[in-house]
């Protein structure tokens, strides 16, 4: 044999075997499990819901792994969560979501959570063609993203015009003089809310006195909460991310400003931000997907298991029983289409209608399943509800802001 | 006045942010882009000798300096001014990459979450002569203040100082005179570090710190250098005063959305009229 012959036929050995490493990729052999991928902000400014979401996937695996596994194609088989961290940034999730399907073999995606790292996951399995579930994404922004309909990643998460609602609807709780004072960042959800606030305040008979605008990463908010304090505000809506919160916090507090109620969105929502915030953000009010008191599937089980991994009932805990009910989701999908074929599970997912611990889930025909925001108040390290699903009072909300007293 | 009083108390935070960017640029002629980490490094250290030792997080801030210089300078000795030898571009690449470094391991460790220092004095405002002023605005103006004059003393007065300014002016002619450049270099950096971490200590009390926070802290301390005169105490002080006006007194007129696009737009305009700085004749005094 030639030199040439050699290498041409170790050439065809090595492309054979590579081809047939690529068959098997997707979706393995019988006896290989069955992968599911996920590309989770595991580091990174959106730490908090990438490990919270993966206790909740990786929970959901077990279970049914610890069941016997999953039925697909008559066999019995076991699943396996592959998970990368994407560092909170969107490119680095993007090309994950390509390299789970591609070099790992995963049937389908589980998403990272927030409309930036979500986008780009689900634009992938539309281009993959495998089936996504995101969570944590609010389904506006998520539905604004593909004009053209999404066909294999579906959204499970609250509607930002219902969530726009709860701040009106609790402050209605208290007595306040209607006037409220915004604050909100020129980030794309603060751009939004702003506006959906802006709106709808007189619908719900409030007056906006003030509306301040800032750059994110703000600190100076000096002038700003001069303004607001002068204009006499006893509502303070407010969407900031963690750090400009503590800021706005402890300008408010300087200047002795006392609103009856304070709404801290998406800051609010961070793990522990009372301590964080040296106490400032105790009763701070924040929009919430889960609260004890919900009377969610499973609600005690999960506060007793994780409570005390999240320092308390609140939004991390939620994160991790949404991460939890898409994985679900996800597998009994799977087990019902009875293959691996992507059109069979994504028409699987579409047909969902049952409770899970992050509610009650039907897919719409545009994919997304509106879940309802609920309003909060940080006492010690608990987000109580206080406002619940139906827009009614579900217990007293304490004012004047203790924290800021 | 009441502007014109927040403006001058968020420069002299500024001032204080921006010093140790500063003194490397005049000294070590690099550009230091892990300033923003020394900065955050402060806020971090500072808040792990509160939960430790306990006490006041000012006083507290001294060691924490001490232990950030002293991790600096090994980084100019044995990293950066050996690389100087081989180009302009390599010193300043490998800050990055120690910026790189230093927010990933903080994020590891501390995660993500905003830390900030707590004291009595760091939500409350005082009033004097009629205008209320953040407390620890004013705390951090008084210590830009008394650091500019100490370095500015240092510099001009000492045994040291004469060294420092020796390899600033002709590196090659201080060489041969006996000065060790890779000691006084990496005593600049430590020195940097270490006002820096004052510096990042004063922005945990007044606001909060996070892992990736330095970055915009290094822009901003940028723009004070430039607008205040490269390498210069004096102009830095000055230049922190200026940002800090512009940018309350534009966000108060504009609104808070535009206080960006007026600070970086006031950089553009003295790049473009003054390039060596508002108050490079402060520099050369």
């Amino acid at each position: 044999m030639t030199a040439f012959r050699r290498t041409v036929v170790a050439s065809t050995i090595v492309l054979a075997l590579g081809l047939t490493a690529g068959c098997s990729a997707a979706g393995g052999s019988a006896d290989d499990p069955v992968v599911l991928g996920a590309s989770l902000p595991l580091t990174g400014p959106l730490q908090a819901f990438g490990t919270s979401l993966e206790v909740g996937y990786q929970l959901a695996v077990d279970e049914i792994n610890e069941a016997g596994g999953i039925t697909v194609d008559g066999v019995a088989r076991e699943l396996a969560l592959e998970i990368q961290d994407n560092a909170s940034t969107p490119e680095t999730a993007s090309e994950q979501a390509r390299d789970l399907v591609l070099e790992s073999g995963a049937v389908a995606l589980l998403g990272p959570a927030t409309p930036p790292l979500s986008i780009p996951v689900s634009l992938a399995a539309e281009q993959l063609k495998v089936p996504a579930i995101m969570t944590i994404t609010p389904i506006q922004a998520w539905k604004g993203a593909n004009p053209e309909g999404w066909k294999y990643a579906f959204d499970a998460f609250f509607d930002e015009v219902q969530m726009t609602d709860t701040q009106f609807q609790a402050a209605d709780l208290v007595e306040t003089n209607k006037k409220v004072a915004l604050f909100t960042d020129l980030e794309e959800d603060g751009i939004v809310m702003g506006g959906l606030w802006a709106d709808k305040a007189e619908s719900f008979g409030y007056e906006i006195v003030a509306h301040e605008e800032f750059p994110v990463g703000n600190t100076n908010f000096s002038a700003q909460v001069s303004e607001a304090k002068a204009s006499g505000a006893e509502v303070v809506i407010a969407q900031v991310i963690p750090p400009d919160g503590i800021a706005l916090l402890r300008e408010m507090k300087a200047q002795g400003y006392q609103p009856e109620v304070l709404f801290l969105e998406k800051a609010g929502n961070t793990g522990g931000y009372p301590q964080l915030s040296d106490g400032l953000a105790d009763g701070v009010l924040a929009a919430n997907w889960y609260a004890e008191g919900m009377g969610l599937d499973r609600e005690a089980d999960f506060i007793a298991d994780f409570a005390e991994q999240t320092g308390g009932v609140n939004s991390d805990l939620g994160t991790i029983a949404y991460g939890y009910s898409i994985a679900r989701i996800l597998i009994e999908a799977i087990e019902s289409a009875g293959s691996l074929e992507a059109d069979a599970i994504v028409a699987a997912i579409a047909a969902t209608d049952g409770e899970y611990p992050a509610g009650s889930i039907a897919f719409a025909d545009d994919h997304t399943a509106a879940l309802p925001a609920v309003q909060t108040q940080w006492v010690g390290g608990d987000q109580v509800l206080v406002l619940n699903a139906g827009g009614d009072a579900a217990s007293s909300i304490a004012v004047p802001v203790p924290g800021l007293q | 006045m009441e502007l014109v009083v927040q403006g001058i108390l968020l420069g002299g935070l500024y001032a204080t942010v921006a010093l140790g960017l500063s003194l490397v640029f005049g000294v070590i002629k690099m550009v230091n882009l892990a300033h923003g980490e020394f900065l955050v490094l402060g806020g971090y250290v500072t808040s792990l000798l509160v939960v430790s030792l306990g006490g006041d997080p000012l006083l507290l801030a001294i060691p924490a300096a001490l232990i950030v210089g002293a991790l600096a300078y090994p980084l100019q000795r044995y990293l950066l001014t050996p690389l100087m030898r081989h180009s302009t571009e390599a010193p300043i690449t490998a800050t990055f990459g120690v910026s790189v470094v230093v927010q990933t391991v903080l994020l590891l460790v501390f995660t993500a979450d905003p830390r900030t220092l707590n004291a009595p004095y760091a939500a409350s405002q005082v009033e004097v002569l009629g205008v209320g002023m953040r407390t620890t605005l004013l705390i951090a103006t008084v210590i830009g203040v008394a650091l500019v004059i100490v370095l500015d003393l240092t510099l001009r007065r000492s045994r040291f100082g004469r060294q420092v300014r020796a390899a600033a002016f002709d590196p090659d002619a201080a060489g041969l005179v006996g000065i060790d450049l890779k000691h006084t270099y990496a005593m600049v950096l430590a020195v940097a570090a270490a006002v820096s971490a004052i510096g990042g200590a004063l922005i945990a009390l007044s606001f909060s710190v996070d892992p990736v926070a330095g970055t915009g802290w290094l822009l901003r301390a940028f723009t004070v250098v430039v607008i205040g005169g490269l390498g210069s105490a004096r102009g830095t002080l000055a230049g922190g005063i200026t940002v800090g006006l512009v940018e309350t007194i534009a966000a108060a007129v504009f609104g808070a959305q535009y206080r960006d696009v007026a600070v970086f737009g006031a950089l553009v305009v003295v790049l473009l009229l003054r390039p060596q700085g508002l108050f490079a004749k402060v520099q050369r005094a």
